[in-house]
């Protein structure tokens, strides 16, 4: 990646004033992903120093800011303790560990990037981002529109709930060739698959299915019609469809037990 | 005592603390950058390329195009002349016939010029029809290289209008007669894949003009000598005004055995007479230096009631991909390294056809031909065994080869050429197997255990040869000179690619010696500097190499005796542990050393020896896995995997061991999860570490390497090759694991967790 | 280019950067040749250095973002990574050497960072050195003993 000019702007307010004037700047935030693409841009705006780094409870809630990387949730004790321990035991299987200490949970979700773990997980989780200038909004929401030259400050998340998230790799290293999320707030599932290799996506259906008549075999049935499933050059369709139904069902019996 | 103890290496610490030691590490601050304009099409012509906007960026020095480059054809392989390999590649040329081909070279004062100037250069391709599937090479309509042009050092069954770079067969008796003989028959197909080297750094070389005006390349390479010869030949140079070093380097395994970018910066460095460096990305590493030959691999094999072989059969169609680098040699090892292990059969019979297609060229990788058809061989043997009823290790048992016997295929099969007949003075297969099976607990586990509904644990095993050096075509020699204070310089060629060859051959002189290791002082791998070597290949080195260090420090020994008598003025001398003794006088090597300095009858003694084999004594392995699989998702885990090798003598049993683990999770990876899928265009998808699938530590459980009690007489103090060794058998003992597992037979590798699925869901 | 200053093994550097310069490019400008470069992706390892204490990537860190931190490579602890490095060679596991000064920074780094070390923690903590010599047996029993007598 070429960028002409990199800025590091002292204030939030400077930061949005910077990529609001050039349509064309990008934020940055860990960089790890951005500097893989082969582009010229002609200003970066560097998200570090602006107190968007920390992990806090506050009436019930988690709340994460953007510049958060993924090893401080990793080794965080409300993501280790809380929510079944779903964040730092998602997080510490991605990537590595160098690639953790650089990446943010920012930087995940805005990448909007179809392998991420982490969006199939905020979404069962029916997390909220606060963005600087749109304010609040549901993950869903948010993934549904195309959000632009604005900058995403925090993630709150509810931790009334239980969740879990199951993948398939080739490797240890390597992104999910499909990932499940399970997560259960008081008698509502809701259910979300990633890596389709279309990216994290929430299953109304099926999860509606699983709430009301808590069938998983049904709930599977309908998941697999419900979302799109595809070839890649990694595995198939079928392939993909066969585990999501048996990683489900994984995490809905470790749930349930 | 130097030899079979665990010396450290001798450049370790100051490779792990860091200190510059690498092609780009040494590269100078000021040389210039130079990059490749990589073909974005897997066959085409160029019909026209237009550098004028390029050359105009500020700060490049060169672009070259194959309309300024020389026009000879050449072979990238690093091997010893002549070589078996078809001269099929140009430095560039007007074809490109692969996604990755060169199409032109830039060098410039930095890497932002020269990528801006290569966005500059225009090309104009006219496409052709790429040859994408190498099964349907052979009669394409399209030919990878046209028929009149290349040319072959003797004959090797090239055809290029067929599509074939190299052909080979040869029947020992008739199988035919004997299938019919045989009271059980099998016959399948197996397949292997482009398995890529994944060494940690990625290929480098930079080029320089010294004071005498001497082209001087160091690069990242096992064969010092062979890029010195192909540089000069092919550029018309003399080799006494070439000069090439390899420095330290990060990993090769057959990788770094061929011409990568050398013809580049000599080129830029001899027209610009500034120096400069070419180092790859780890794009260019996957997409365009080689990988391993995909074979694809029939078996026949006849047996009797009594579990006794009659006769095997290995067919083999073997892709080579754009160019030819090792196209016979591999192809022949496949056969030649492994049907010598069962050799009680009546007849065997070996053929194959190498063929050309428009991807990336297969080339030299760890193993080279014997893993690949390791794994054909041995499925095929333990389903043999099957059908007889027999129990797998039984059946091999009755059907080895034993220690003092020999195979015929030794005779007729060499690398490349024939042969040359040897007696097997040393093989512990037996007891090999004896330690693998006890250690896995074969008795419990075999065939399987079911663990729960979904959940299935089994064993597998394998054995295998390979070989070392090359008989008659390999040869090694070393330089020792003698210094004041007692210590020697020890010069090789033998090229230490990480494997602490270096150490292993001061452990052999300094046993020769008798002196510590620390007195030898080890420099290798520089055509100027140090004595010829073919480089690190074949398992040569501690076998060949190792020769002739011991045949040279013995030769330096006579000649100290030699003196030490006229000093002492004796007729007669002994020596023992740095001290030369005769009667009652004596004189220390030290004193010895320097009376010859500064006395009164001075010399420098220096002394020379070379070596090559007359024989190639295999070393042996027996391996074993257990394996976990999950019937709903088709997950395999290697839950342990126990190895007992043979290979003679360890000199240095740590170096050994390491050896033999890290080949064995290289063969792992091409078991279970190495891919290098391609797209319709030729695209190769899997050319990151994001997504080739090597092996990490949390992949695999526990590793358990051992050594047999082992002497080969041949040998440097008993020692046969270790080097390839270790990478031979898993894909044959994963896949028999899976069969006893689930009763099906894995056929392709690698065998990936949705394969194992959709045998099971069939 | 824009100028800047780095903190690296506690000295100051005035260094000249472009805006997309990653940090191992500077490093190795400045002739830090420690820091290796093995692939295009933040995928092996070998370009590990320590940011205040945390090993991190430096082939993915934009030198822009290293200023007002504290930059460690190998060079900066000589005496510790010759005493880590004395375990690796006992165990003969500095093969071709190109992967370990990157894992000794994550060992270094792991040591403070782990309370408790088994065979699992540590391969997960260092699943990100990539090694294709060892076949990493070798390289977990040398870390084994060295955590123990350290």
């Amino acid at each position: 990646m070429k960028i002409k000019e990199y800025r590091q702007p002292d204030s939030l307010k400077e930061a949005y004033k910077l990529i609001n004037e050039n349509k064309k700047a990008m934020l940055v935030a860990g960089g790890a992903y951005l500097r893989l693409q082969k582009r010229e841009i002609p200003l970066a705006v560097d998200l570090s120093g602006l107190g968007l780094d920390y992990i806090i409870e506050e009436n019930g809630c988690l709340k994460i800011g953007a510049m958060t990387t993924l090893r401080s949730i990793e080794v965080d004790d409300y993501c280790i303790g809380e929510l079944n321990g779903v964040l730092s035991n998602m997080v510490r299987q991605i990537a590595s560990l160098q690639l953790r200490n650089i990446v943010t949970i920012g930087g995940s979700i805005c990448g909007k990037y179809s392998f991420s773990d982490m969006l199939p997980t905020l979404i069962v989780l029916d997390s909220t981002l606060r963005f600087y200038k749109a304010g609040e909004m549901s993950m869903d929401d948010y993934l549904e529109m195309d959000l632009k030259n604005d900058i995403l400050l925090e993630i709150i998340i509810d931790l009334k709930q239980v969740a879990n998230v199951k993948y398939l790799k080739k490797t240890y290293k390597e992104y999910s060739l499909i990932n499940v999320a399970l997560a259960k707030k008081d008698d509502r599932y809701r259910i979300a698959v990633g890596a389709r290799p279309g990216r994290g996506t929430y299953a109304k259906l099926a999860s509606k299915i699983l709430t009301t008549e808590k069938d998983i075999d049904k709930a599977c049935e309908i998941l697999i019609e419900e979302l799109s499933f595809n070839d890649d050059y990694r595995v198939s369709e079928d392939y993909r469809k066969s585990i999501t139904q048996t990683l489900l069902k994984e995490a809905y019996k470790e749930m349930v037990v | 005592m130097s030899v079979n103890q665990n010396i450290p290496k001798v450049d370790g610490l100051g490779l792990v603390t860091g200190k510059p030691a690498y092609t780009d590490d040494l590269a100078p601050k000021d040389a210039l950058i130079v990059k490749v304009l990589r073909s974005p099409y897997a066959y085409a012509k160029i019909k026209c390329i237009n550098t004028d906007k390029a050359l105009k960026v500020k700060g490049i020095s060169l672009i070259l195009t194959h309309k300024n480059v020389p026009d000879a054809v050449y072979t990238r392989a690093g091997q010893g002349s002549p070589e078996p390999s078809p001269y099929d590649k140009k430095i560039l040329d007007e074809y490109v016939r692969y996604i990755g081909d060169e199409v032109a070279v830039v060098a410039g004062i930095n890497a932002s010029v020269v990528d801006e100037a290569i966005n500059k250069i225009s090309v104009e391709y006219e496409l052709l029809e790429p040859v994408l599937d190498y099964e349907k090479a052979i009669g394409h309509s399209s030919k990878v290289h046209d028929p009149d042009h290349g040319k072959v050092m003797f004959d090797i069954g090239r055809d290029a209008s067929k599509n074939i770079a190299a052909s080979y067969a040869m029947e020992i008796n008739n199988v035919e007669d004997e299938f019919e003989k045989s009271d059980y028959y099998y016959e399948d197909v197996y397949y292997t894949q482009a398995q890529a080297h994944t060494m940690s750094e990625p290929h480098a070389a930079y080029a320089y003009l010294d004071l005498q005006d001497r082209l001087n390349v160091v690069t990242s390479t096992q064969t010092p000598f062979h890029v010195r010869r192909i540089l000069g030949k092919t550029l018309g140079i003399p080799l006494s005004k070439i000069r090439v070093f390899k420095p330290r380097i990060g990993g090769g395994y057959g990788g770094k055995q061929f011409i990568h970018g050398e013809f580049f910066v000599s080129l830029v460095t001899l027209q610009t007479k500034k120096p400069c460096k070419l180092i790859y990305t780890r794009k260019e590493v996957f997409e365009a230096t080689n990988s391993r030959h995909p074979m694809r691999i029939k078996m026949r094999i006849g047996a009797m009631a009594d579990g006794m072989m009659n006769a095997i059969e290995m067919k083999i169609l073997s892709n080579t991909g754009a160019y030819g680098e090792h196209s016979l040699t591999v192809l022949m090892v496949a056969g030649s390294k492994t049907l010598p292990l069962y050799n009680k059969v009546k007849a065997v019979k070996f053929s194959g056809h190498v063929v050309y297609t428009n991807t990336t060229p297969a080339g030299a990788f760890r193993g080279y031909g014997a893993i690949q058809g390791n794994f054909a061989l041995e499925s095929a043997i333990s389903e043999m065994a099957n059908m007889v009823g027999i129990d797998p290790i039984e059946f091999r048992r009755m059907n080895m080869i034993k220690e003092n016997e020999t195979s015929e295929i030794f005779e007729v099969m060499g690398e490349g050429t024939e042969g040359t007949a040897q007696m097997i003075e040393s093989c512990k297969l037996e007891e090999c197997i004896e330690i693998v099976k006890e250690k896995i607990n074969w008795e419990e586990k075999y065939p399987f255990k079911k663990i729960d509904e979904n959940t299935v644990r089994s064993v597998g095993m394998a054995i295998a040869m390979q070989g070392s050096g090359i008989p008659y075509i390999d040869m090694g020699s070393a330089v020792l000179k003698l210094n004041d204070d007692g210590f020697f310089n020890l010069q090789v060629g033998a090229t230490d690619l990480g494997t602490g060859s270096d150490t292993v051959l001061a452990q052999i002189a300094a046993e020769v010696l008798q002196v510590t290791t620390d007195k030898i002082i080890v420099y290798s791998s520089d055509t100027d500097q140090t004595p010829y070597d073919v480089g690190a290949y074949a398992s040569s080195t501690t076998y060949v190499s190792g020769n002739s260090v011991y045949l040279t420090a013995m030769a330096m020994l006579d000649a100290l005796k030699e003196k030490a008598k006229q000093v002492l003025k004796v007729d007669e001398i002994s020596y023992k542990k740095g001290v030369f003794a005769s009667g009652d006088k004596s004189i220390s090597l030290v004193d010895l050393s320097n009376e010859l300095f500064y006395g009164e009858d001075m010399k420098q003694l220096v002394v020379s020896e070379s070596y090559y084999g007359k024989k190639s004594p295999p070393p042996y392995m027996a391996c074993a896995c257990e394996v976990e699989i999950n019937e709903a998702t088709g997950v395999l885990k290697v839950l342990e995997c126990v190895a007992s090798v043979d290979c003679g003598v360890t000199l240095n049993p740590n170096l050994a061991k390491i050896q033999v683990e890290g080949a064995l999770v290289q063969g792992l990876g091409m078991a279970l999860t190495e891919q290098a899928n391609r797209g319709s265009k030729g695209q190769l998808y899997n050319n990151t570490f994001l997504n080739y699938g090597g092996p990490t530590k949390m992949d695999f459980g526990k590793l358990d390497v051992s050594f047999v009690d082992s002497y080969e007489p041949s040998g440097p103090f008993g020692a046969k090759s270790v080097g390839e060794i270790g990478i031979d058998t898993p894909p044959a003992v994963i896949s028999n694991a899976i069969k006893n597992a689930i009763g099906h037979r894995m056929k392709v590798l690698p065998m990936t967790s949705e394969r194992i699925w959709q045998m099971i869901n069939q | 280019m824009i100028a800047i200053t780095l903190n690296i093994n506690d000295r100051d550097y005035e260094v000249m950067v472009h805006g997309g310069e990653m940090l191992v490019d500077t490093l190795r400008g400045l002739g830090f040749t420690s820091v290796k470069k093995g692939c295009d992706t933040g995928s092996c390892g070998v370009c590990s250095i320590l940011m205040d204490g945390k090993v991190i990537p430096s082939c993915s860190l934009f030198t822009m973002k290293a200023q007002d931190h504290k930059i460690l490579t190998i060079d900066g602890i000589e005496e510790k990574a010759r005493e880590i490095g004395q375990f690796l060679l006992e165990e003969g596991v500095d093969q071709c050497g190109f992967c370990t000064p990157g894992l000794i920074m994550s060992i270094v780094a792991m040591a403070e960072d782990l309370d408790v070390y088994t065979e699992e923690s540590i391969k997960h903590y260092l699943v990100g050195n990539l090694c294709r010599c060892t076949g990493y047996e070798g390289q977990l029993r040398a870390i084994k003993r060295y955590l123990e007598v350290s």
